[in-house]
């Protein structure tokens, strides 16, 4: 069963447009959509939550249409917006209530629980909070009723290093539960390092790559090669060539075919989230 | 169980998984019947994903080291002492003939390797 399917999905303002988005994200697991500022992750979750009418395609959520079955559908969601919280002048235990109030299936053990973890007093008032507590108050608001599929605007922008190591263990505790999945957005890779399960690339509104990590470790290489052999750089299996001093560096999704038409004593290494991105999103 | 994952290892972190937990129940520190903690308990203890645990799991399920009983979880399975030597002289075969291949690389004799080894052997 997937968590969240989407097909085939277009949405195109006046300068930016999101094309032809497929996704897969499989009940249980977490993915990480990686993207620079701009590059339609925020519109890609504006659209699934249907905050954005979409133009083409299909967002099924546990098989529910996010538009005709929108109740169904997004009673199985928690979103965490960009910038959740609100009024400056509302006392956390007020903005809490007012959410809750929403949601049927409200935790309010859980939710408590969150907050004396994340150090946060019900008293305390909006405008007082850092950006780093802001962003936790919300993480705690959308962990807190029940809900299936997670999504999670940049859950760790703002936060240090410290903080965001934290939220992502947070995360991680949430899949222990099987039935649930997370998709959360960020522009730091080494946020995904540890526990992502499957990495998305977004750029200028499409996505580059969709992968699990198993695979990656797999079939992906990067490749330091003096030369380029001729025809290897149109290749599906070449994902990005980046010339550097020695020659060039060149990212593959598919290392066992392509081989035998390389130097045998070529190096290969197995990339990280970053080096993924460094090869397949261009600069600005 | 104990496991401890490295990043700097290059071995897949999968695999470090695998052979840390075969080693265990090879040396009987995991007895037959143990219970083994769930995919997504140790994905969170060893901070590593989902994904990465339950292929490691699996690997160790095709070879005949562990169960997976459905909504039970995973234990050490039941082994014959024959199956279990053999594993354990394999274990051993797979690190000597790496060593054999660095002797012959460098020119080294086999009668100078067995002097080497039963040095190594007694001195333990």
């Amino acid at each position: 069963m997937n968590a969240l399917h989407i097909t085939g999905l277009t949405k195109s303002f006046s300068k930016f447009s999101l094309e032809n988005i497929n996704l897969e994200l499989p009940q249980g697991y977490i993915m990480g959509l990686v993207g620079k500022n701009g590059a339609g992750k925020t519109t890609l979750f504006k659209t699934i939550m249907n905050q954005l009418l979409k133009a083409h395609g299909e967002i099924q959520i546990f098989g529910y249409d996010h538009q005709t079955d929108e109740a169904q559908a997004k009673s199985q969601i928690a979103y965490l917006s960009e910038d959740p919280i609100g009024m400056g002048d509302l006392s956390l235990k007020t903005q809490k209530e007012a959410f809750a109030s929403v949601y049927s299936d409200w935790d309010e053990t859980k939710f408590q629980l969150l907050m004396s973890r994340f150090n946060l007093d019900q008293k305390m008032k909006t405008k007082t909070l850092s950006k780093g507590m802001k962003v936790k108050f919300g993480i705690a608001l959308a962990l807190s009723h029940n809900a299936k599929l997670i999504l999670l605007d940049e859950p760790t922008a703002g936060l240090d290093p410290v903080a965001r190591n934290e939220v992502m263990g947070l995360l991680q505790e949430e899949l222990r539960d099987e039935s649930k999945s997370i998709l959360f957005s960020t522009h730091v890779t080494s946020d995904l390092d540890g526990i992502a399960d499957y990495l998305t690339i977004i750029d200028q509104g499409q996505i580059l790559m969709s992968e699990n990590r198993e695979t990656i470790s797999d079939d992906w290489r990067i490749l330091k090669l003096e030369d380029l052999p001729t025809g290897v750089s149109s290749l599906d299996a070449v994902q990005g060539i980046i010339p550097t001093s020695f020659g060039y560096s060149l990212l593959t999704s598919d290392f066992g075919n392509l081989q035998e038409r390389l130097p045998a004593d070529t190096p290969a290494e197995i990339p990280n989230y970053a080096d993924i991105m460094i090869h397949m999103v261009k600069g600005d | 169980m104990k496991i401890i994952i490295s990043n700097a290892d290059p071995t897949p972190i999968y695999e470090q998984v695998v052979k840390q937990v075969q080693k265990q129940i090879i040396a009987g520190k995991l007895p037959p019947g143990s219970a083994l903690p769930s995919i997504r308990k140790l994905a969170v203890d060893l901070q590593i994903s989902v994904i990465t645990t339950k292929r490691a799991y699996d690997e160790l399920e095709r070879d005949g080291f562990i169960n997976t009983v459905g909504g039970k979880g995973s234990f050490v399975a039941e082994q014959s002492q024959e199956l279990l030597t053999e594993k354990k002289m394999r274990e051993v075969e797979k690190i000597l003939s790496q060593a054999v291949k660095e002797a012959r690389s460098l020119g080294i004799k086999l009668e100078d390797m067995h002097v080497m080894l039963d040095l190594i052997y007694g001195g333990e």
